[in-house]
């Protein structure tokens, strides 16, 4: 059978009202003319999903590009199409929206049944990828939601970042369950560790991993406050500098302006950084010197880096004090013995 | 009274090896001290000796002699082995947990910045002395100090003389370190006062135990954590 006498009888199935008939002679009949106009327009009315009868309208535009008809009908599609995808995302928009109330009032398991909803039905949705990584315990599922965001978006810096985080806890899952311990989010670091145990390859790793359990839920059933890494770093930097600061006071005699020594004073700047050092050295926190200076991807410093910051900290910290007890030196070889008081 | 063990376990750290190391070093001073101090020394090299390394508030506010030195040398010398013993015991006493809430470096600073604020305050009261004081004691107060604020209800054994029949019950620490406050305060408003000179540094233990504040800027993370919760520390 040519393709004109399909072509009628295809016609005449669809003017008879057979419609699944008429759709799939129209098919073949472009299978055996390809450039078939008119059968192209039946078939940008008769297919179903909408963007296929985008495509046949599109195909008989590429035909005829004279065909105004169908270039209005096309138009009308596209518009119904944009529609549809504007509904369909503003339903997803608010599932986040719901997604993120959840998060608010504390519901993590509806929060993370709800996203995985929305990721089967739009898996190209940034914002649920992104809350997805933020609330799934598991550092695979992490790894796997920040490669589909930077699918997405490529340009997603923060996206970037975390996937090569996570990839190094991939292999130090440790370090990421101590993170959370920092940040207070003692429940995910609980839960990480209980994976991490029932993965555990030998008993010394299992223990290891158990003592942190433990501790953390002494640390629970105590109700032991959390305190934020950076305030801890403040307050134990202030310290060294306070009593840098009183032997100031007393090797200039309780008055700085009678007894100026500025180069002395100068001294306090260089042991407030120098003091900053060894404390951020000294706690295990995620910090932007362990990132940024040795591009450490877990951001919480590895043992020669941190070696390498309470050095250089203790030695800016040790410098101003030499210089203080080399003045004490200086001052003794000028330093006439007073007379005896009670001796006169 | 006389308080001889803290009877509390630590909870961080098994072994106080600052507290062990500043008790190491004074008693080497003071073992030390005849080859640098002989028993024929004449009263002027001595008063020179004290001048060089005691702590003198005149010599202090009028920014003469080694200032700061010492500070540090009059913290680590002592007049005597009883001086010494006395202030060891309660410094083992008393600085066995509190090194365990610091760990032993923070520790160390806050010993020398609570000697430091001993010497300041004696500064400041007794400005025209030209007496030179020595010895660890006003560190020690503000390590006693310390371990008032972080183990109030901690119990400390204590041996107390009733009508010369001897007694070692575990006493609350804060009554024990209240006590040693108590004894301090009478004498120092005498020498405030008047132009009395006790031979002992009064001021200097008042100084020491104000310093005592200051032990929250060295407490370990989860010891800090632990006290703002209302928990032991």
């Amino acid at each position: 059978m040519d393709s004109a006498e399909l072509l009628r009888q295809a016609v005449q199935a669809a003017r008879n009202g057979r419609e699944l008939t008429a759709r799939d002679l129209f098919r073949d009949v472009v299978r055996l003319d390809p450039n078939n106009e008119l059968a192209w327009m039946w078939l940008s009315g008769l297919l179903d999903p909408l963007e296929d009868r985008i495509a046949a309208c599109e195909r008989v535009l590429s035909i005829n590009p004279g065909n105004q008809r169908i270039r209005v009908y096309r138009d009308k599609l596209l518009q119904e199409q944009n529609a549809e995808e504007q509904k369909k995302l503003s339903k997803l928009d608010e599932e986040v929206q719901q997604v993120r109330w959840h998060i608010k009032d504390g519901k993590r398991d509806e929060a993370l049944l709800l996203l995985q909803k929305i990721l089967r039905e739009n898996n190209v949705h940034k914002e649920a990828w992104l809350l997805f990584a933020d609330l799934s315990v598991s550092i695979n599922d992490k790894v796997r939601a920040y490669e589909a965001v930077l699918q997405v978006d490529p340009s997603n810096d923060f996206a970037r970042e975390n996937l090569k985080r996570y990839r190094y806890y991939q292999r130090n899952p440790l370090e990421l369950a101590a993170y959370y311990e920092e940040e207070g989010k003692l429940n995910q670091a609980l839960e990480l560790y209980n994976v991490l145990a029932a993965e555990a390859s030998n008993v010394s790793e299992f223990e290891r991993v158990y003592r942190n359990i433990v501790r953390i839920e002494d640390t629970k059933i105590e109700n032991i406050r959390h305190i934020r890494p950076a305030f801890t770093i403040l307050r134990l930097s202030v310290g060294l500098p306070l009593l840098y600061i009183l032997e100031m006071l007393v090797q200039e005699g309780l008055n700085p302006i009678r007894h100026p020594a500025p180069d002395l004073w100068i001294g306090i700047l260089i042991v407030i950084v120098g003091s900053f050092l060894l404390t951020v050295a000294g706690i295990r926190s995620r910090h932007v010197i362990w990132q940024k200076w040795f591009g450490d991807p877990g951001g919480r410093g590895t043992s020669m880096s941190r070696m390498l910051v309470a050095v250089s900290g203790w030695m800016l910290v040790l410098i101003p004090h030499l210089m203080l007890v080399w003045d004490s030196f200086m001052r003794l070889q000028t330093f006439q013995i007073p007379t005896i008081p009670w001796i006169r | 009274m006389f308080p001889l063990n803290d009877t509390e376990p630590n909870r961080y750290s098994w072994f106080p090896f600052m507290t062990i190391s500043l008790i190491a070093i004074n008693t080497f001073i003071e073992i030390a001290k005849p080859l640098y101090l002989p028993d024929n020394i004449g009263l002027w090299q001595y008063w020179e000796f004290m001048m060089r390394f005691y702590f003198t508030p005149k010599l202090i506010l009028a920014a003469e002699g080694p200032g700061i030195l010492s500070s540090f040398t009059s913290m680590f010398m002592h007049a005597n082995f009883g001086h010494l013993l006395g202030n060891m015991w309660a410094l083992w006493v008393f600085g066995r947990r509190v090194e365990d809430a610091c760990g032993a470096w923070r520790f160390l600073i806050f010993y020398l910045l609570a000697g430091i604020g001993a010497d300041l305050l004696t500064t400041l009261v007794m400005f025209n002395s030209p007496t030179p004081g020595v010895g660890a004691s006003g560190a020690i107060f503000g390590v006693m100090g310390a371990y008032l604020l972080l183990y109030p209800a901690g119990r400390i054994r204590t041996l107390v003389i009733i009508s010369f029949v001897p007694a070692w019950p575990r006493i609350r620490a804060g009554w024990v370190v209240l006590y040693f406050l108590g004894v301090q305060i009478l004498p120092a408003l005498a020498i405030l006062f008047s132009d009395e000179n006790f031979g002992v540094g009064y001021w200097a233990h008042l100084g020491g135990f104000f310093s005592a504040v200051f032990i929250f800027l060295f407490m370990r993370p989860e010891a800090f954590a632990r006290y703002l919760s209302d928990t032991a520390v």
